[in-house]
């Protein structure tokens, strides 16, 4: 049984393909990365995944069961035990640092004392404690990212998505961040899927790199088989 | 509350303050004497005069449509793009004849170029014989809602410069002056908010009746008007209101296919910066020249109308006459902002997110009931909802609501979907995701992200409840009618001093409440 | 969430109970009337009314003035499921349409008494009251005055008289009635020989008025509140009761009309309403107010301006007959004023 199993799965804005023919396998506890240039189609398997918009044809199953399929959403977004870390973050600006973690955790019914523990530990995690009673709007760019991060695992999601998560941010801190992720997932345990047009990132999270080009799957292997994938590539186009 | 059924309370809502009733109104018109007949249709039709009252109509609207572009669109850019001094007191003094019943404009400029007016008395009657004649007439209507119906186009302007992204001018003034950026970048990104207003203004322009009646002159509506006073037929009265109905449907429609699919990449919450025009050493002259057109235009008639009203007893009798209609009147506009903010607010959400195949139906639906004579969906409810076993409805002041929210949906809706463009959709999404109820992302999201544009929304509701005429006068329970349905009614051989003072106290309601909202809004902002 | 639900329904359970207390409740001690009369002289009535007799007046008012479409449509739509008991017009008309179209009811008040037959319903459907009286409107440098609405077509006045567009108002009431008294052949004759008599016209007879008072013009035909008022005003106008002499066709006079409403919610409290209208009290105090109307009852204490009924010979019409011909000579004077 696949952790994550999407076949052939399609995905048309009208007359629009944004991703053709998708089969992929992911297996617990791995970190994906989807790699491709923009409007390549890879926030959209993002999307798809989480269940914010439905196939247009093939099957998407989560832990064994059918989640979406041919059009329609079978596991509602909130019941798939997914954390998403967005583009723009989508930190609720109204709210503090606390409060956009407390939101998720009352929406899920967790009682205050047990709230109030797996805050204060979650920001500990992401080394934010002294920030709790900020709102969003006042941190800088690396901090919004750990705040995002945090909401995002609150939760105890067991599949964590991040859409570029680290494309506006300089280089140092992208290092320090992505170091951070992988200390997470390794110590957490939940399986990661990540999306970015950085191959060095990529290569530096990814166990597995899926390279995607005009909503298709080029290529699905390890960071040297990417590697090898590029430098064919730039053959060609130098040849051309 | 799911949101299915949310949507389905939109559906039903206006379904009985909007379509049920109008329906109603178009079966009584093609059942005539128990069986169905085109009669009313073809004998309107085959009418000359309804030809020539249409192209009266469509003159009137045409050409207030223009000239309130014409002036609309350069003040909208000078107001909000330009380091104009006053600006927003300028955009809110020249906002303010939209705001106050068109009646009363057109009764301040009376006062001005009658023959009995400020000109005679200043000039002599030689020229106030001239000016009144002009008055009366094509000439005066297009003046008078002209300056009514302006600030539609100018505050849209507004409103649609403030969602360009700011980086698609800075690379356009890389290498061209500003009045080249504004030509050919700014003006085609907002040209979808421009036809936007500039259709509003002519429908809103060729429903009006107030005005040309007041004014003299015939326009299409006033057949529709006639059928009913006249002659007191129903029936003939709707198939008069149905050429409106066509040509409001047909504008629509074309807004539709031409203006909403041309999106651009908005400005959203996290985008910052504006771009600001300096206007260097014509600011001082730019400056006066639109001060003098708020003097002539808004201040100057409103003196007028206060200078009339400056008798020792006419406050005092107007209070004495009126107090109690002034308090119904807020009570109701109150109750009315609120539910169209309600409804106009769901409403919105579900065209914004294209969500439901029946969207589209309701945004024509609300669109098309603004642009309504108000009378023919006052009739539609009273025939609908005037039954035994509605009473409840019909002899309360829920009937008067009903209008409002038959009438003014469009309006907020319209508000909360522009507000809704510069919310990214990831604000919920990651609620969602998190498990967060429809409506406690709404309640706790949405809500407090859109809370602007949500004041804005009920200042404007508050506001097209007050002013409302047409709806009222038809629907208002005995006994308890509206602060504008009693001046209206005293107008008849009232004293001019008292009118006036009426009137006035009627503007002072609307700056008052626009003073309060706007105060809300500045200290939300900077929160 | 639930919280927000529950405030929700209490809301609206309290909004209704408030609605169904202050609104609801036929068996009070109402009376809905329903008025065409302008508000400012009606007003005053009714608040008597509701201080003599305790009842509360409900109200809707409604101007003719102004051509909206208010209460007459109303009472229409309302056929079905009436909410007025008694409707007030401000001319008898209004009151024969309502007739034919089976809203109203008969009631024939005690206080008819005395009002000449000719401003009543036979059965009792409408009963007249307090008129205006379509009267010329002299300026007083005018020594030769004119006594008849012939003067129109009298090449003495050519250019000098003024009367207001008769697409609107009582003008379009007098027009119709001359075509019924004359006949349609004989009304049109006199209708062109007022344009080639050089005959102008102004949008209401108030600006007729203005006209005559500023010397623009010599007269017109006007309602005589037009007139009075300005008299009263001390502007140099007199008022002439037209066409009194012995073969002349009189004074034109509408009277208000009162009718009681079929399926009145307060048939009762309607009828002592209608009483009230009626009464010599309520006709004296319209003779007093500014629209100077004529009482019908004779002797009833008056301004010094108004002529007592029993002295004004009055034009006999028909009033059913000009409420057809109203109609039927719409597209005539549309095109007699030029549209």
């Amino acid at each position: 049984m696949a952790f994550i199993e999407l076949k052939n799965v399609s995905k048309r804005y009208g007359k629009r393909l944004a991703v053709v023919d998708f089969t992929l396998h992911i297996d617990e506890g791995e970190r994906v990365v989807l790699l491709g240039p923009s409007g390549c189609g890879k926030t959209t398997v993002l999307r798809l995944m989480a269940g914010l918009m439905a196939p247009y044809s093939g099957s998407i199953y989560l832990y064994g069961e059918l989640a979406s399929t041919d059009g329609k959403v079978l596991m509602q977004p909130e019941s798939r035990h997914i954390g998403m870390v967005f583009q723009d973050l989508a930190l609720w600006p109204h709210l503090t640092v606390k409060g956009n973690l407390e939101f998720v955790l009352k929406a899920k019914g967790v009682p205050r004392s047990e709230r109030e523990r797996r805050i204060s530990e979650m920001l500990s995690l992401v080394s934010m404690e002294e920030f709790a009673y900020v709102k969003p709007t006042r941190l800088s760019g690396g901090q919004q990212q750990r705040v995002a991060l945090a909401r995002a695992l609150i939760s105890h999601p067991r599949i964590l998505l991040m859409d570029e998560p680290l494309s506006n941010l300089d280089f140092e801190l992208n290092l320090r961040l992505r170091r951070q992720i992988i200390r997470l997932q390794n110590r957490i345990g939940f399986t990661l899927i990540y999306v970015t047009h950085d191959r060095e990132e990529a290569y530096d999270i990814g166990t597995r790199i899926v390279i995607m080009r005009n909503g298709r799957i080029a290529m699905v292997g390890s960071a040297d088989d990417a590697e090898a994938y590029f430098s064919r590539l730039y053959s060609e186009i130098d040849d051309a | 509350m799911g949101k299915r059924l949310a949507f389905w309370l939109v559906v039903a809502v206006l379904s009985a303050a909007g379509l049920l009733p109008i329906l109603y109104m178009l079966w009584r018109s093609v059942w005539i004497d128990g069986h169905l007949s085109l009669s009313y249709y073809i004998s309107l039709l085959s009418s000359d005069r309804t030809w020539a009252l249409l192209a009266h109509s469509i003159a009137l609207a045409t050409l207030t449509t223009i000239s309130s572009t014409l002036i609309g669109i350069p003040l909208g850019i000078l107001l909000a793009k330009t380091d104009l001094p006053f600006r927003k007191a300028l955009a809110v003094t020249l906002t303010l004849p939209l705001l106050i019943p068109p009646y009363i404009n057109a009764l301040s400029w009376f006062y001005i170029l009658g023959r009995d007016g400020v000109i005679a008395k200043l000039v002599g009657s030689a020229v106030s014989n001239i000016t009144s004649e002009l008055y009366f007439g094509l000439g005066g209507s297009t003046f008078v809602l002209t300056i009514t119906f302006m600030p539609v186009v100018m505050l849209l302007t507004m409103a649609y410069l403030g969602t360009i992204n700011p980086e698609l001018e800075e690379v356009g003034r890389l290498f061209s002056r500003w009045t080249t950026v504004l030509a050919r970048i700014t003006v085609p990104m907002i040209l979808p908010g421009i036809s936007l207003a500039a259709m509003l203004v002519f429908l809103l322009a060729m429903g009006e009746f107030g005005v040309p009646s007041f004014l003299r002159y015939d326009v299409f509506p006033v057949e529709s008007f006639t059928q009913f006073s006249a002659f007191y037929n129903f029936g003939a009265a709707t198939a008069a209101a149905v050429p409106l109905a066509v040509i409001t449907a047909i504008l629509i429609s074309l807004e539709w296919i031409f203006a909403r699919e041309r999106t651009y990449r908005l400005k959203t919450a996290s985008d910052s910066g504006f771009l600001r025009i300096e206007l260097k050493r014509w600011r001082h002259p730019i400056f006066i020249v639109i001060l003098i057109f708020a003097f002539t235009t808004v201040i100057f008639p409103l003196t007028v109308l206060v200078t009339r009203s400056m008798t020792p007893n006419a406050y005092r009798e107007a209070l004495s006459i009126a107090h109690d209609s002034l308090l119904r009147s807020i009570v109701y506009a109150i109750i009315g902002a609120t539910l169209l903010v309600g409804i106009g607010f769901l409403l919105g959400y579900f065209i914004h997110k294209r969500e439901f195949s029946l969207w589209r139906a309701l945004d024509l639906l609300s669109i098309f009931l603004f642009a309504l004579p108000g009378t023919v969906i006052g009739v539609g409810l009273i025939g609908l909802w005037n039954r035994p076993s509605t009473d409840l409805i019909y002899t309360t002041p829920v009937i008067i609501l009903m209008g409002y929210l038959a009438k003014y949906t469009a309006l907020t809706s319209r508000i909360t979907v522009s507000t809704l463009v510069q919310i990214p959709p990831s604000m919920e999404e990651s609620a969602r995701l998190a498990g967060v109820s429809w409506l406690n992302r709404i309640m706790q999201v949405v809500v407090p992200l859109s809370k602007p544009g949500i004041l804005v929304a009920w200042i404007v509701g508050f506001i097209f409840c007050l002013r409302d005429l047409g709806i009222t006068i038809m629907v208002y329970p005995p006994g308890h009618d509206t602060f504008t349905v009693r001046t209206f009614t005293l107008m008849a051989n009232g004293s001019p001093q008292l009118i006036a003072a009426l009137s006035v106290m009627m503007v002072a309601a609307v700056i008052i409440v626009m003073g309060t909202g706007w105060a809300a809004v500045h200290i939300l902002r900077r929160k | 969430m639930k919280k927000w639900i529950w405030v929700l329904i209490l809301v609206v359970v309290v909004g209704a109970f408030l609605l169904w207390r202050f609104y609801g409740g036929r068996g009070e001690n109402v009376v809905v009337v329903y008025v065409s009369e302008d508000r400012v002289f009606s007003e005053p009535i009714l608040r008597d009314f509701e201080r003599e007799t305790g009842i509360k007046v409900k109200a809707i008012y409604d101007t003719e003035e102004a051509k909206s479409t208010g209460v007459m449509n109303r009472l229409i739509a309302e056929k079905d499921n009436p909410q007025a008991d008694v409707y007030w017009a401000n001319e008898p008309i209004r009151a024969e349409v309502l007739k034919q179209k089976g809203i109203t009811t008969p009631y024939i008040s005690p206080n008819a008494d005395g009002i000449p037959d000719v401003f009543k319903d036979p059965q009792g459907y409408w009963t007249g009251f307090s008129a205006r009286a379509r009267v010329l409107i002299v300026n007083t440098r005018v020594h030769d005055m004119p006594s008849s609405i012939m003067a129109f077509v009298d090449p003495q006045w050519k250019g000098k008289a003024v009367i207001a567009n008769p697409l609107f108002g009582t003008t379009t009431v007098h027009i119709a009635a001359l075509f019924v008294l004359w006949g349609d052949d004989s009304a049109k004759k006199f209708m062109e020989a007022m344009k080639e008599n050089g005959v102008k016209t102004s949008t209401s007879n108030g600006e007729s008025a203005d006209l005559v008072a500023s010397g623009e013009f010599d007269f017109s035909l006007v309602d005589n509140d037009d007139a009075v008022n300005r008299m009263r005003q001390g502007q140099p106008v007199k008022m002439v009761f037209p066409d009194q002499g012995e073969n002349g066709i009189g004074c034109l006079l509408l009277p208000n009309a009162v009718m009681l409403i079929k399926g009145a919610p307060h048939p009762s409290n309607g009828k002592k309403l209608i009483d009230y209208l009626l009464s010599k009290e309520a006709e004296r105090k319209l003779a007093f107010a500014d629209c100077a109307q004529i009482p019908l009852h004779p002797g009833v204490e008056m301004p010094p301006e108004l002529k007592d009924i029993s002295q004004i010979k009055t034009m006999e019409i028909d009033y059913p007959a000009v409420a057809k011909k109203l109609v039927e000579i719409q597209p005539f004077l549309k095109e007699w004023v030029g549209y």
